[in-house]
């Protein structure tokens, strides 16, 4: 479904879309206050999206390098082309370990493969451990942030969800019961594992060690319990040296939550005592992103979801509304220029206000490449029909002064009309908002006689 | 060819022209007193710090709650009543009720502390425990994550090294705070004289 559509059935319930704008908003105010107690905020944000651009420029060298030492630690290293190709090893890997249970922490990477549907055909019991997660998983819908997945859902859902999946009191609404619950519930499957996948949020190609991040410490419990660790990494999430780490480490959660730190930031260096770990470097359709110049900085993302809690559309539409796995503005242009035909309205959903590049803790020009899209998206002949009529009335429009000038006039005149002429269902941009009062000469008109009064 | 030589010859095909690696000489955050603002963040991230002058004993810097199953590394904690040689295999860490351990450094920036999970033979009760009593030398608490790399590059690094930062916690449902998530539900850092 294309975004406006899918919006305005969010929408159509006018507190759920005003709570959950608030709620994105208040999350965007905590990052301001942690980004400005820094002084040396905009110099970190500087060095990250040189680092970024950096590394991207290497990744060759440093994919290696990361392979070399990792391997001399122990860590056994997959190279996937594809998501298919990323879901069959680690079924291979899961199979060849007798694997039953599986216990995930967050990644993103293994929802863009479609990890879990893929393993629960074959039989493996897929258990995501991330409570915003498990809260997605067991109300079958899929994350509709990258940060916080269950965003979009009320405690009252929240309790009728674990009183029917988990015998939870009925009507038990707070937050702190709830949690417990899960936790207890989680626990129990924690200790029934057999093997734990987490994503990677940095690889340090110097040392060959990967980080994961998490709040709840469930990528940590899910690789010190069993004995078998997999970790599924975009080939984009290398940096060079160890000392990078302190750059990100503060950017990353002071962006995403307010944090200062995530709670855990969890190095693994190698397999403990006695296990396996596997890291599956995944390309995916990244080399063909990193080929096109445009949008090749998308590729720095470090996945702290500041771009959608800043953005006035994706906090009024949620993340439902958008066709790509990544919602918000990372993800608009992450899902076209993989697939440019199945979201091409997703860079639409964008008002150019250019906030999401203000807030982008590696400095990725958001809205540049929100704008490049669309303009890759209508050479591909691949507008809706409505949007290519109307680009081609306002081609028109814009290069004939007669026709601008006549057009210009009737415009004023209609915006007197009476309300109901103006404000009806023919008018999309009338709804919720008020148009503005119509000036009562053009610019033009405005500009000359001005200039006859100054007796030019 | 393998999948390995083709992502490599993809990457080879679309990588750009080399962007020179940043020098990182900008001025870092520091404070005239870490060991306050060390306190200062740990506590808004949900955690406890106390400050043990020396000459006086640690058991009063510290709340264990009676019946509790005590695991420590650290000799002085006199609670103690697990003894790790009774301990089989990592699922046996999830009876355990307060886990304690000195760490390597602190970071007053973040509020977090730096181990290398090797207190005990099973790391799992790092994050299985129900509550964490660490210990930190007062010439170990750092400025900032710049300072705390530096130190890491020179440590011999184990399987796994984690900053942690306050107890375990989620914002998961409704943005409200719950402190206890999966790892630990509260965090005690006792600060002592060197």
């Amino acid at each position: 479904m294309n975004h406006p559509d899918a919006a305005a059935k969010y929408i159509a319930d006018k507190d759920r879309a005003r709570w959950h704008d608030k709620s994105l908003w208040f999350v965007r105010q905590k990052r301001d206050k942690m980004a400005s107690s820094l002084p040396e905020w905009e110099e970190l944000r500087d060095a990250a999206s040189k680092i970024k651009a950096h590394m991207i420029s290497n990744m060759e060298q440093y994919l290696l390098e990361f392979e070399k030492n990792a391997q001399a630690n122990g860590i056994k290293i997959h190279w996937a082309m594809d998501a298919k190709e990323h879901n069959e090893i680690v079924h291979s890997l899961l199979k060849s370990h007798d694997v039953k249970k599986l216990v995930k922490s967050k990644s993103m990477l293994t929802e863009e493969c479609h990890l879990n549907p893929y393993l629960e055909e074959r039989g493996i019991e897929v258990v995501d451990t991330d409570l915003g997660e498990r809260i997605v998983q067991l109300r079958e819908e899929r994350p509709s942030h990258i940060v916080m997945p269950a965003i979009h859902t009320k405690r009252e859902e929240i309790s009728d969800l674990f009183h029917e999946k988990m015998g939870t009191e009925k009507g038990n609404i707070d937050p702190d019961y709830l949690t417990y619950q899960a936790r207890m519930d989680l626990r129990e499957r924690f200790l029934a594992s057999d093997a734990g996948l987490t994503g990677v949020n940095f690889a340090v190609a110097e040392t060959g060690s990967i980080v994961v991040c998490t709040n709840e410490g469930n990528a940590d419990l899910g690789t010190s319990l069993p004995k078998l660790h997999i970790a599924s990494m975009g080939m984009e999430k290398i940096i060079p040296k160890m000392s990078d780490l302190a750059i990100f480490t503060r950017l990353l959660a002071r962006s995403a939550t307010g944090q200062p730190i995530t709670t855990y930031t969890s190095q693994f260096n190698g397999p403990r005592e006695g296990g396996e770990m596997h890291v599956v470097i995944v390309n995916n359709g990244r080399t063909e992103v990193m080929g096109q110049p445009e949008f090749r900085r998308s590729l720095s993302c470090i996945r702290c979801g500041a771009c959608m809690n800043t953005c006035p559309v994706y906090r009024r539409s949620g993340g439902h509304s958008y066709s790509y796995i990544v919602p918000g503005p990372i993800g608009s242009i992450l899902g076209p220029s993989r697939n440019s035909k199945e979201h091409s309205s997703l860079p639409f959903a964008c008002t150019l206000c250019a906030s999401c590049t203000n807030v982008c803790p590696v400095k990725i020009d958001l809205h540049d490449e929100l704008l490049a899209m669309r303009k890759k998206i209508a050479a591909k002949n691949e507008l809706p029909i409505s949007k290519r009529l109307a680009m081609k009335v306002a081609g028109k429009v814009f290069s004939s002064p007669t026709l601008y000038k006549v057009a210009g006039k009737f415009a004023r005149k209609a915006l007197k009309m009476p309300r109901f002429m103006i404000y009806n269902q023919f008018n999309d941009w009338g709804k919720d908002r008020d148009l503005p009062e119509p000036p009562k000469k053009s610019f033009k008109e405005m500009m000359q006689e001005r200039n006859k009064e100054n007796g030019k | 060819m393998s999948s390995r030589d083709k992502i490599l010859a993809s990457i080879r095909e679309n990588q750009p022209e080399n962007v020179p690696a940043p020098a990182v000489d900008f001025k870092k955050i520091t404070f005239e007193d870490t060991i306050n603002e060390f306190s200062k963040t740990l506590e808004a991230v949900g955690g406890m710090a106390r400050i043990v002058p020396r000459n006086e004993k640690l058991e009063n810097y510290y709340e264990i709650s009676p019946d509790a199953k005590v695991l420590s590394a650290i000799t002085e904690i006199e609670n103690r009543n697990v003894e790790p040689e009774n301990i089989e295999n990592e699922h046996d860490m999830k009876d355990i009720d307060y886990a304690c351990f000195d760490v390597e450094l602190a970071v007053a920036e973040n509020g977090s502390f730096l181990t290398h999970c090797e207190d005990f033979k099973f790391r799992s009760v790092y994050f299985l425990a129900q509550h964490l009593i660490v210990r930190v030398k007062k010439s170990k608490i750092l400025n900032n994550m710049h300072e705390a790399y530096a130190e890491l590059a020179k440590m011999k690094r184990g399987p796994l090294t984690a900053f942690i930062s306050g107890p375990s916690k989620t914002t998961d449902i409704e943005q409200c705070l719950v402190i206890g998530a999966h790892g630990a539900r509260s965090l005690q850092v006792l600060i002592v004289e060197d």
